[in-house]
């Protein structure tokens, strides 16, 4: 086994972080809902990365491997907050969320909690799908299920999905 | 794209615009938290048996130098201590620290009648090793295992019949204590038993047979099973599910039933899609012969159905194709039918049958079809009893499961209670066992009982948030 030099290893880190980071907390932000979750989720997935970027092939190897990770991190986080039914996200009260749920448009909002309520892997094929443009084979790599399964899966969230909206425009 | 894709591209780009570069706390890029040799090449020897004849004797710990701030690199530390200077006698790999790169493993005895070994590790800034004075005549590197799960791995070292394991303990390398009972080891115990140890899944396990085992029986047999982590320096058992082996394969705990996975992979099915099957669309191939013959499913719906997401009695037929013969089924009541790409094998002779999905927005129902030497027919099942139009809730946790999917009473779909999936081509469902805390899940595989699928009970599995189960 050939490792790389340090420098090399942390010049390779480093631009990763700098170019994907703000990438990966939108893709996290997705999947966990909150900011601060997103960008801890980040911040573990590449002190995790150091360790490996020396043995990843290329720059779209690593970008594909810390998608992956941030994917299994959020549900991660996702299983803790529904296991620990007292989570209460950690927050800076001097510092505004630039995150905050209420900014958004009604329209957005009604949307985005209706995909609060599908299963996670349901969610992570839309978000996939639908905000990081991954096309089925993509998505199946990331999820590391089949395409057809990525499919399946998408047709039934997208199902599940219009029938919530459904249900609370119906409501409202 | 439909409507409601954009609406949902829409609201996601919204949300993650939210967020910009100045939003994210400072930038904190993480580093190595210590040096590599600048590109080392790790040579990897196989290892080598050497015979020591000595007396058993205590153990010592010692380390060249201890836990402290990282030194500059070199490219192989000069070992020092007791021992540093006797012959390398075998050598592998391990990551002790889990940081993802290997290191050094140097077994080295003191020359003929060598009353010690040296177990020693190669840190890019350090040495470490172990004195352990042993009484048998043989030894063996074994690939080194994260026992704990922590990240780091053992080291693990046969000595005579008995695994001795080694991994750093508060920044020391240490010698793990283990019990007497049950037995790390690979041996014949006093009452004649056979005790093994095997990974599975990346864990230490011991094995060791409910019974002596005769010699010449091909019978499988079953083991009691424990389960190794480090706990404050030591090895520490727990007692897991007890499962099978084989004797022909006696360092693999299978089930003790017939044909069973080692582990399961929740995988939702694939569905002979609306895009691939859609009005005037190609039908699904069946995937297996019917009445000899390659036979094509598809499912239609009587004129001037719907719109509507439930089916009454006639409102959907499944009609089968097998050369100039059709056969045409009800599909039964309930949510909107879908047509499973994959066959179901109904029993141990591999009968197969074609799966119709029933999927409301929560939950689902799946119907077998089976051939019955004339035709097709809807095998019973265990049915929800609150099967109803609309939402549904699952039954709580531990009851009967049914072929399907459905979430418990939380309304929280990510707690789904009852899960099917096919796997190497059988039914399997498996129902939660508990409402919180460690995904616990009963699996069950379906057969063909006469007109009905029956469930048995495989076991207790844990699921991961990858929905793969193995033994808790």
């Amino acid at each position: 086994m050939t490792e790389l030099a340090v420098g090399s290893v942390a010049d390779r880190v480093a631009d990763l972080y700098t170019e994907h980071r703000l990438g990966l907390v939108r893709l996290a932000l997705l999947l966990v809902d909150d900011l601060q979750s997103a960008e801890d989720v980040v911040q573990d997935v590449f002190t995790e990365f150091v360790g490996k970027a020396g043995r990843l092939r290329d720059q779209q190897a690593a970008l594909g491997y810390l998608r992956t990770a941030v994917v299994n991190r959020s549900r991660s986080a996702l299983r803790r907050r529904r296991i620990s039914r007292a989570y209460q996200p950690p927050r800076d009260p001097h510092r505004p969320d630039p995150a905050e749920f209420s900014l958004l448009a009604e329209e957005h909002r009604e949307v985005l909690a209706a995909l609060s309520h599908l299963a996670p892997r349901q969610r992570e094929v839309l978000v996939l799908r639908y905000w990081s443009g991954l096309s089925e084979a993509e998505i199946a790599q990331a999820l590391g299920i089949s395409r057809g399964a990525v499919k399946s899966t998408a047709s039934r969230a997208l199902d599940a999905l219009k029938g919530v909206l459904e249900r609370t425009e119906g409501r409202s | 794209m439909t409507t409601l894709e954009d609406r949902l591209t829409a609201a996601l780009a919204a949300r993650a615009d939210q967020v910009d570069a100045a939003d994210l706390r400072p930038d904190v890029v993480p580093e190595p938290t210590r040096g590599f040799p600048v590109v080392r090449t790790l040579a990897v020897a196989a290892a080598v048996t050497a015979l020591i004849a000595v007396p058993y004797g205590i153990t010592r710990l010692d380390t060249d130098a201890g836990p402290g701030p990282a030194v500059t690199p070199s490219p192989d530390p000069v070992p020092t201590g007791r021992g540093a200077e006797w012959p390398v006698v075998a050598t592998g790999t391990v990551d002790l620290d889990g940081d993802g790169t290997a290191e050094m493993l140097r077994l080295r005895a003191e020359g003929d009648g060598a009353v010690e070994l040296r177990v020693e590790v190669t840190l890019p800034d350090r040495t470490v090793f172990v004195l352990r004075e042993t009484g048998t005549s043989s030894y063996r590197i074994e690939d080194p295992v994260d026992v704990d799960g922590a990240g780091g791995e053992e080291v693990l070292v046969t000595i005579g019949t008995s695994l001795v394991g080694f991994g750093l303990v508060d920044g020391t390398f240490s010698e793990l204590a283990a019990p007497a009972d049950p037995p790390l080891a690979r041996r014949t115990d006093a009452e004649g038993r056979t005790v093994t140890w095997v990974v599975e899944g990346g864990r230490l396990f011991t094995l060791r047979s409910v019974a002596p085992v005769p010699a010449d029986s091909t019978e499988k047999y079953a083991v009691q099973r424990w389960r190794w982590s480090v706990e404050d320096g030591a090895l520490v058992p727990e007692r897991v599910q007890d499962r099978c082996v084989d004797p022909a394969e006696p360092r693999t705990a299978i089930s003790c039933t017939p044909t069973a996975p080692a582990l399961f992979v929740q995988t939702y099915p694939s569905f002979w899609t609306e895009e691939d099957a859609g009005p005037g669309g190609a039908p699904m191939p069946v995937g297996f012969p019917v009445d000899g013959r390659a036979a094509t499913a598809e499912l239609v719906y009587a004129p001037g159905f719907g719109p509507a997401d439930w089916i009454s009695p006639g409102d959907v037929e499944l009609v089968v194709t097998a050369g100039d013969t059709t056969y045409r089924i009800d599909v039964p009541p309930g949510p909107l039918p879908t047509l499973v790409e994959q066959p179901a094998t109904l029993s141990a002779s591999g009968e197969q049958g074609i799966v119709v999905l029933q999927q409301d927005v929560s939950s689902d129902v799946w119907v077998v079809f089976a051939w019955n030497g004339a035709g097709f027919e809807v095998l019973d099942q265990p049915r929800w009893p609150a099967m109803t139009d609309g939402e549904q809730p699952a039954p709580a946790p531990g009851v009967q499961p049914y072929l399907g999917s459905g979430y418990d009473g939380t309304g929280n779909p990510a707690n789904f209670n009852n899960e099917s999936w096919i796997q190497d081509g059988w039914l399997y469902t498996s129902t939660k066992v508990s409402r919180v805390g460690e995904d616990a899940r009963d699996v069950y595989r379906w057969s063909r009982d006469g007109d009905a699928l029956a469930p048995t009970l495989l076991g207790r599995y844990c699921f991961d948030q990858n929905d793969v189960g193995r033994d808790c």
